[in-house]
């Protein structure tokens, strides 16, 4: 383990049908940031996975056969309601991305998109479970403190 | 001359008016949608190039969706100049069509199938035949011919045993069919056709040619083993691109007997068609018939220990260690992660010196059974808690990755087996899929002791590049140009082309992104910085300099440090199949052959990339456009009124006018951009300072004098005609002794503008036409206009400027119209054109900028 604050770590899951885009965001993510990738091209595999690990975001893409992007939101959403989920979607469909964000996917990234955004998108979902979750403890303790 | 008159005397005489104005608009819009398309062309050229910059994430639907797009605008493009020019560009039309095709087969990558032998030993195999027999098999051959590493003997089942087996069965248009009915957007019956073409395969009949043939290589396998082995039968998916993506994803068969080797190699075959496999396939744009399985036929190894090992570990920042895992038993259950392997961390130098190994209990293994498929067993107590692998084990195996790894070059997966003799096989090896980790931090700037000279402008190619400047005002500067030396100019050119490859970077004054250049820089992947206005002003020849079209700074001297970090940031997307292929296909389209207008080969017959066709039509659309001043105009025109004795009829092809006007018109009822800067010039001009004596007024200049009346010159035929629109001009002027036509197009779209200047002396004596020549040339030159001149004719241009500056020069443009006419008396000696050039230049264009 190196110096870095190990808050910043976290373990993302990708979830996309197309190994190549897979393999390229798995080489970015890892390249760029010390977060933990686990990567399925298999989106029936993603409540397996998500039950062996403890994942701090998940990225999907939308369309994907046999199960698609709002299914993964579901499975996501009904193991864990912080794990923020964003959503890969082609260039054109922006209706179905808003779609997803309304069933509860954190954000969504059109594709192609460049390397930064992406990893600003991550840093940012992180952040946010990080608050929602400092968030949640803080009211319980306000809460418990409280005549 | 003789077509103005011409066009004055259709403009006069009487016929169909309306008719010929209506084809000028006509003309004049198919001109503004070739415009457009251009645009729209080079803008996605561009595009794409970008994605390659290595930066972005795309996937082939992106490849698809904007190749629609370009084939949709090029055909835009050629339509618009067919409807300028006529039926004469249908060539290239057809030049697209064939440019089209070529991209097509890229897209499409056709695998075809070769014919071969159905079945092929390792030893007749290596990398190459990867087509034939798929990755798998291809490097166990390459493995067993090309080193002497320990593989077992086997055999492939090769991917035209697979087309036998499907003509065979007559299968081929049912699969066809089958995927045929299921689309896209429809992913439900996705699983229902999946199922369905498995159950296809597993109906069929195996072809008595192909039983043949896998019963002798098996007769000739057992021979060479010496007992009549049981088999591994694994899948070796054709298409290296395919091999990533389904890892594990195809069926394999352990410990197989022969009689069921038949029937294993069905179900393989079979494993081809999961729904997955199909969406994949139809995503990325494959053909059905492309799909072919090879299968990996080889003894199965009786293995006590098996396991995977990484050449190098891929959380090691430094790159010296490798990873090896181990189970007892078959390697099954190591690579699927069944149960917690042994797990060592071993050096690569020293070789095989163990860092860190961890030895979890290991409860069951995999274990081959005495009549065929394997079980799962229990691991003997004392063997629970044991390493599988023993330091001399762990050396060996180590020095053939290496070796492996340096065969391949490139760090290696491979799967490994311990047989019950203690002796070491390769099962498998392939590329490693990691990525070495790098710093994260960010880069400190700016880089001290080394001061910003220019921090503005536009990046069209990202990166760092550094050597000393060479300033290039025009091509002949290109001639021997340094290597490594840094590109300066005003404006971009495509003709840069030719000492891109030996280029660090470029630097430009004006400039888009979308542009020639740019697009060209891209592809040979020169840092480049456009559009920072001053660059030739800053920075001077053979300065050393560092351009960081990364952040789009240009710094003083060579900064090492950000040169290193260049080198370290090579760009690893580039080996995925997606790359590769928007690769492909750009090669196809931005590569630019036509470079010269004014070579022979300029033309569709020599196009091969769609920039070619780009670059040739928007150079021919220009033309066309300039010979509409050819064209008769009758009815329509209008006379420009002003003060001055300068005869203007103008045409209005569309906003060019205050659309009252009527019969005449004032210079203020003028709407066309260019038009209106150009005579803002002309009407600006006074005489100059310090007149010689024998001219008397300005007025003067305007009569025609005996002299020019006897060289043929008619002083009441001097007619001026100029077609308009709002963002277009084209003038004909025909002033005493000069005819010159100033051309102009002048938008917000820096890449549309342009100024195309044509210049024709006459009259006068050589001496006085050689002078007024050199007061032009020197004048243009300084705006920054690219001429030729041949005898007393110049032609020049300049494009791509952003329009204030454009609206600038068509200014100076207008006043030197004015001045040369008005200097044809006074030029008696060459020192007057040297002062009258000084003159000119200190009061109209150096005190502008």
């Amino acid at each position: 383990m190196n110096n870095q604050k190990k808050s910043s770590i976290g373990k993302i899951l990708i979830v996309d049908d197309e190994p190549d885009m897979l393999e390229m965001l798995d080489m970015i993510i890892s390249d760029k940031t010390n977060h933990r990738v686990v990567t399925t091209n298999n989106p029936l595999e993603v409540k397996d996975i998500l039950a062996k690990g403890n994942f701090n975001l998940v990225i999907t893409d939308l369309k994907m056969p046999v199960m698609d992007g709002m299914d993964v939101i579901a499975a996501v959403k009904s193991r864990d309601a912080d794990i923020p989920v964003v959503v890969i979607t082609a260039f054109g469909t922006i209706e179905s991305a808003e779609e997803a964000v309304r069933r509860g996917a954190y954000d969504f990234i059109t594709k192609p998109f460049r390397k930064e955004q992406i990893l600003v998108t991550i840093e940012r979902a992180l952040d946010w479970q990080r608050l929602t979750r400092e968030n949640r403890e803080l009211k319980r303790h306000v809460k418990n403190s409280s005549p | 001359m003789n077509y103005l008159r011409k066009a004055w005397q259709r403009l006069t005489g009487a016929g169909a008016a309306d008719q010929d104005k209506t084809g000028l608009e006509k003309k004049y819009a198919h001109f503004q949608k070739l415009l457009q398309a251009n645009n729209q062309v080079l803008a996605l050229m561009a595009d794409m190039g970008e994605k390659l910059s290595g930066d972005y994430l795309f996937d082939f639907e992106y490849i698809r969706a904007t190749m629609q797009k370009l084939f949709q605008e090029t055909e835009a493009l050629t339509h618009a100049l067919i409807g300028l020019g006529g039926e004469r560009y249908q060539d290239l039309v057809d030049a697209c069509h064939r440019i089209k095709e070529d991209i097509e087969t890229v897209l499409g990558s056709r695998r075809e199938i070769p014919q071969a032998p159905p079945v092929l030993f390792f030893d007749a195999l290596d990398a190459s035949k990867v087509d034939l027999v798929g990755g798998k098999n291809a490097n166990l051959g390459e493995m067993r011919t090309h080193t002497q590493i320990p593989v077992p003997n086997g055999f492939a089942i090769t991917s035209y045993a697979y087309k036998i087996f499907l003509d065979y069965n007559n299968l081929t248009q049912q699969i066809t069919d089958k995927i045929g009915s299921w689309r896209m957007d429809d992913l439900d019956s996705l699983g229902r056709v999946s199922e369905e073409l498995k159950e296809i395969i597993r109906a069929a009949q195996m072809p008595p040619e192909l039983k043949t043939a896998m019963q002798e290589a098996y007769d000739r396998l057992a021979a060479s083993e010496k007992q009549l082995p049981f088999l591994a039968v694994r899948s070796s998916a054709i298409g290296e691109d395919l091999s990533f993506t389904f890892a594990g994803q195809y069926a394999t068969y352990l410990n197989v007997p022969a009689t069921e080797l038949a029937a294993s190699y069905k179900k393989i075959v079979a494993s081809l068609f999961t729904a997955r496999a199909l969406y994949y396939y139809k995503n990325k744009g494959f053909k059905e018939e492309e799909m072919a399985m090879g299968v990996v036929v080889m003894p199965m190894i009786s293995a006590q220990a098996s396991g995977v090992l990484f050449s190098r570990h891929p959380e090691d920042n430094q790159g010296n260690t490798a990873l090896i895992n181990a189970v007892w038993g078959l390697g099954k259950y190591a690579v699927a992660g069944t149960i917690e392997p042994d797990q060592y961390i071993v050096s690569r130098q020293p070789l095989g010196q163990v860092v860190e190994q961890q030895i979890p209990v290991k409860r069951v293994m995999l274990r081959s059974q005495k009549h065929g498929g394997v079980a799962e067993l229990p691991v003997p107590e004392d063997m629970q808690t044991r390493p599988c692998l023993q330091q001399h084990q762990i050396t060996e195996l180590m020095g053939y990755a290496l070796r492996l790894e340096n065969h391949f070059q490139k760090p290696q997966d491979i799967e490994w087996a311990l047989d019950d003799q203690d002796r070491i096989w390769i099962l498998q090896t392939r590329p490693l899929k990691i990525s070495t980790r790098k710093s994260t931090a960010p880069r400190s700037r700016p880089p001290q002791g080394h001061p910003i000279l220019l921090d503005k402008g536009t990046v069209a190619f990202r990166g760092v590049g550094a050597g000393p400047v060479v300033l290039v005002r025009r091509d002949e500067d290109l001639i021997d140009f340094p290597a490594g030396g840094v590109l300066v100019s005003r404006q971009p050119s495509p003709s840069y082309v030719t000492v891109m490859h030996l280029t660090a970077a470029i630097v430009t004054d004006v400039g888009s992104i979308t542009g020639h250049m740019a697009l060209l820089a891209r592809e040979f992947k020169v840092p480049t910085i456009l559009n920072t206005g001053i660059a030739t002003q800053v920075l001077t020849p053979g300065q050393e300099i560092t351009v960081d079209a990364d952040f789009g700074n240009v710094y003083q001297g060579i900064v090492p440090e950000l040169l290193r970090e260049k080198i370290a940031d090579a760009d690893e997307l580039a080996e995925t199949p997606v790359f590769k292929t928007l690769k492909a296909v750009l090669q196809k389209i931005t590569p630019l052959h036509l470079l010269d207008p004014k070579a022979d080969t300029f033309a569709p017959a020599y196009c091969r990339t769609i920039h070619d066709i780009v670059r040739y039509a928007h150079e021919y659309g220009m033309r066309e456009m300039f010979k509409l001043r050819e064209h008769g105009v009758s009815g329509e025109a209008l006379l420009l009124v002003s003060e001055l004795p300068f005869k203007v009829n103008m045409v209005d092809l569309g906003g060019g006018l205050h659309t009252k006007v009527k019969g005449k018109a004032t210079p203020d009822q003028i709407l066309s951009v260019p038009f209106k800067a150009f005579w803002e010039g002309v009407s600006a001009m006074r005489w100059p300072q310090g007149k010689p004596d024998n001219v008397k007024s300005i007025s003067s200049v305007f009569v025609k004098t005996e002299e020019q009346v006897a060289q043929g010159e008619n002083p009441y035929r001097d007619e001026s005609y100029v077609l308009i629109s709002e963002n277009y001009m084209n003038f004909s002027i025909h002033l005493g002794y000069h005819f010159s036509n100033v051309e102009a197009y002048v938008s917000d779209q820096v890449n549309d503008n342009y100024l195309t200047f044509h210049f024709h002396g006459g009259g006068s004596t050589p001496e006085r036409r050689e002078r007024r020549v050199r007061l032009i040339e020197a004048i243009i030159d300084r705006i920054d206009l690219r001429y030729q001149r041949t005898g007393d004719v110049i032609e020049a241009k300049l494009s791509k400027y952003p329009a204030p500056e454009m609206l600038n020069r068509l200014t100076v443009m207008g006043k030197l119209t004015t001045y040369t006419k008005q200097l044809d008396m006074v030029l008696f000696s060459e020192g007057i054109v040297d002062w009258y050039i000084k003159e000119f230049l200190r009061e109209h264009v150096d005190a502008k900028t």
